[in-house]
């Protein structure tokens, strides 16, 4: 027991399961299928980014700029395509060109980070800061919503669909399964390749990592690729869920992101960070913030309520915590 | 006897300073060689020029009989020199058994990681030293003693010919070294090769076969002998001889400078009960997580006590509630840790030496005053005298021994009337530890009551006249030194130990 209460993984399951059990007693609604869809429908964005700022955090590093690498990628991508009128583009290019620029963007923390040997925190502040200035000087400020056709089919293209008891029709997204595989691949990635290994022994401790023998600059060098890539996906499913293509997005809400990924037991001293542990965190975090509004909770108290279930989570993992208590 | 590691006539500098000058050096296949010698001697200079981190100027190096003119960190792993560092560079944060096949798995080149493979592995090494553990555990949930048999297997499990071992008895208590001689012992019987580099002369000596002694960069003194004193391994490392005399307490004052009555802080120790007088040195000593530290820091207010009372020249002032409480009334402490709670490591040594006095250097305008300021700066740091240090440098840029002193001095600035010191002399080597004693003995001719908690024996014999020993957080023993041998201290803490072991 004392060995699962450690697990952090078992812990915000746990934590998730008294929640949805307390707001299921407030609105029997809650515990439904076309809940649980609505649910996941509402974290596929934070899903995929959290992903990314994981990767960041478990080699020890922090993250503040993956929102608007996400939606400079989106933004630039449908822009330049639809000041052309290639309304027709094939989707599998648009997510190519949004992943380039993605990769470009982290790759320019990466080099502030690891080449100039500068703090990660403010690196990727300023870098959020100029890569959302520089879409709103350069490239556009209009919300654009005559997407290409390949997102707006994507948009609601649906793998199962449910009727709730109040009539409405709540369908599965198939963007849902998606992030699954790309949580599914990651796991592999992490736990079973030399590469994911590699990232948790630099992000534990740098110096006995080099001992070690592992290449510093060129692990942290894919981890960026691969966060860059992922933002640029999650920026053209923010575009395709959103239908519309707003320059600076979400920009200012990493902070949830990262709490969710801390939640799942990552940023601690161990540097443990799991897919498991993040994906369990992205859902308690939308488990709330969704049933607030069904609950019809004001949303400063959305907030608070979600600011009081992260200190609880981080309590109960931290065992030091609690023996102080 | 086939050499595995021999350097010949080596020498090294870095700008222009000789770290290595002419450097004789050779250990062979089983042999268990103690290197010893002061800070700054070139002991790691040589480690990491034979560990292939450093490279050398002149001199030849052959290791398993092939000459190397440089040699790189891999290179030097396929040969089997692994170093234990005193960090270990264990991974936290990853279990035991990963721990244990990381640096064998890292070089196989192999893209993916078989788990199943590498936890048998992992037990079939764990099983060669004897190592009872879950492989499974995480790494952070491992004491000291454990973390570095786990580094010593991660060694074993790449074959290694040499282990070198830095400080490897620091951070362990007499059963845990006892224990981590057996295993040595056990390499040795295999044809491992062990290296320690050790300040620890007592305990070295048990368990080395030969001694290799350096200073200023040369290999002074070498010798198979194991009747060499200790005595005389301190005058080749030193080059004086160095006698310490033990400290003589002559009571000035029937009445206790400081009575501590039942004092407690639970789950940490419990009801502790003693008199402090003017003058005098007590020292406090136990195993790790006898409640030692606790209690100091509970002398000091950093730990507040939940019950109990101090009386300070008659006042009864209560439990000492934190670290202002402390200072009104003049008590000081030297914390075990100097480089995250003794000192300002970036700001000068002049700053340092003021700081626990600087709000009494305030001005009528409620700034400080840089007159006063300046003379309290010369007025402290001429209390103690620390060769060859620049004021407005860095503290950092201070040896071990020295930082020790400026911490010391910095309290002296404060006039205390009672010092508690936690392990004043922990990684300093023997001449500054020497001095150090000295200093002490020194203040409390001059009438302070000064505290030492250290796991030091030879220490608390040269440098107290009263000694308690704690366990599981009551005092279970006291001793005045006069009357006792350090043997004597030793078997009774020894006898603690596995009165522990018996009912755990």
């Amino acid at each position: 027991m004392k060995r699962l209460l450690k697990n952090n993984e078992f812990t915000v399951a746990i934590i998730i399961a008294i929640t949805w059990l307390i707001f299921g007693i407030v609105n029997p609604d809650i515990i439904s299928l076309a809940n649980v869809y609505s649910i996941t429908r509402a974290s596929i964005i934070s899903a995929t980014f959290a992903l990314a700022c994981m990767l960041v955090i478990i080699s020890g590093g922090i993250d503040m700029s993956f929102f608007a690498v996400g939606c400079v990628a989106m933004y630039v991508t449908v822009k330049y395509l639809v000041d052309r009128a290639m309304l027709d583009t094939p989707l599998f290019l648009i997510f190519a060109a949004a992943i380039i620029i993605g990769i470009i963007l982290e790759l320019i923390n990466w080099f502030f980070i690891d080449k100039l040997n500068l703090p990660p925190f403010i690196v990727t502040i300023g870098s959020q800061s100029l890569y959302k200035g520089f879409l709103l000087a350069f490239v556009g400020t209009t919300y654009i919503t005559t997407m290409p056709k390949g997102m707006r089919k994507l948009a609601v293209t649906y793998v199962s669909s449910t009727t709730s008891s109040s009539g409405i029709v709540y369908n599965l997204h198939f963007l849902v399964i998606v992030v699954a595989a790309m949580y599914i691949i990651m796991h592999i990635v992490l736990n079973f390749t030399r590469f994911g290994r590699n990232i948790y022994a630099i992000g534990a401790d740098v110096a006995a990592a080099q001992r070690a023998g592992i290449n510093i600059s060129r692990t942290r060098f894919l981890v960026f690729l691969i966060a860059g890539a992922i933002a640029g996906v999650g920026g053209v499913f923010q575009g395709t869920l959103n239908r519309a293509a707003v320059p600076a997005d979400l920009v200012g809400q990493e902070l949830l992101v990262i709490a969710a990924v801390v939640l799942g037991g990552g940023g601690g001293k161990q540097a443990r960070g799991s897919v498991l542990g993040t994906a369990l965190g992205v859902i308690l975090l939308s488990l709330i913030s969704n049933n607030l509004i069904l609950m019809k909770v004001p949303s400063y108290w959305q907030q608070a309520v979600t600011g009081i279930i992260i200190l609880i989570g981080l309590i109960i993992q931290s065992t030091e915590a609690i023996s102080k208590l | 006897m086939a050499d595995i590691v021999n350097v010949k006539n080596m020498y090294k500098s870095f700008f222009g300073v000789l770290a290595l000058d002419g450097m004789n050096f050779s250990i062979g296949e089983g042999e268990i060689r103690c290197l010893i010698g002061e800070n700054g001697c070139g002991k790691s200079t040589l480690i990491k020029i034979i560990s292939g981190f450093y490279t050398f100027d002149k001199g030849s190096l052959y290791i398993n009989g092939k000459e190397y003119k440089k040699i790189t960190p891999i290179e030097s792993m396929n040969e089997g020199i692994q170093v234990i560092y005193q960090d270990f560079s264990l991974f936290p944060n990853m279990t035991i058994a990963e721990n244990v096949m990381m640096y064998s798995s890292i070089r196989s080149k192999s893209q993916f990681v078989n788990w199943k493979n590498m936890k048998n592995r992992a037990q079939e090494t764990l099983d060669r030293i004897k190592f009872d553990i879950d492989i499974d555990k995480y790494v952070y949930e491992l004491n000291v003693a454990e973390k570095q048999m786990v580094a010593i297997c991660r060694a074993i499990a790449q074959d290694a010919k040499l282990i070198i071992m830095d400080e490897p008895t620091t951070a362990l208590t007499a059963k845990e070294v006892e224990n981590l001689f057996k295993v040595v012992s056990e390499l040795k019987s295999r044809g491992v090769s062990v290296l320690f580099v050790s300040h620890k002369l007592d305990e070295v000596l048990k368990i080395s076969d030969s001694f290799t002694v350096m200073r200023n960069g040369k290999n002074v003194y070498e010798c198979k002998d194991k009747k060499l004193s200790k005595e005389d391994l301190i005058f080749y490392m030193t080059g004086k001889k160095i006698s310490e005399e033990r400290f003589n307490f002559i009571k000035t004052d029937e009445k206790p400078l400081m009575q501590v009555k039942n004092y407690t802080l639970q789950d940490k120790f419990y009801d502790i009960n003693f008199s402090l007088y003017k003058g005098e040195i007590l020292g406090i000593t136990g195993l790790l997580g006898c409640g030692r530290n606790e209690l100091a820091k509970s002398l000091f207010g950093i730990m507040p006590a939940t019950s109990g009372n101090i009386v300070i020249n008659s006042e009864n002032i209560g439990i000492i509630r934190n670290v202002q409480h402390a200072l009104k009334y003049n008590i000081g402490y030297v914390p075990e840790d100097r480089i995250t709670e003794g000192l300002h490591m970036e700001q000068t040594i002049a700053d340092n030496s003021i700081s626990v006095i600087i709000g009494s250097l305030v001005g009528k305008n409620g700034l400080l005053d840089d007159k006063k300021v300046r003379k309290k700066k010369q007025e402290t740091l001429s209390l103690i005298p620390i060769a060859g240090m620049r004021p407005l440098n860095p503290a950092k840029s201070l040896s071990g021994g020295n930082q020790q002193k400026l911490v010391l001095a910095k309290w002296l600035a404060a006039n205390p009337q009672i010092l508690v010191l936690n392990s004043p002399t922990v990684g300093v080597d023997v001449g500054a530890k020497n001095e150090i004693h000295n200093i002490i003995k020194g203040l409390a001719k001059e009438g302070i009551g000064i505290i030492v908690i250290s796991d030091d024996i030879p220490e608390i014999m040269t440098l107290c006249n009263r000694v308690f020993i704690m366990k599981d957080g009551y005092i279970v023993d006291e001793r005045n030194i006069a009357e006792t041998t350090m043997e004597e201290l030793e078997a009774q803490i020894a006898l603690e130990d596995s009165k522990a072991e018996e009912t755990a």
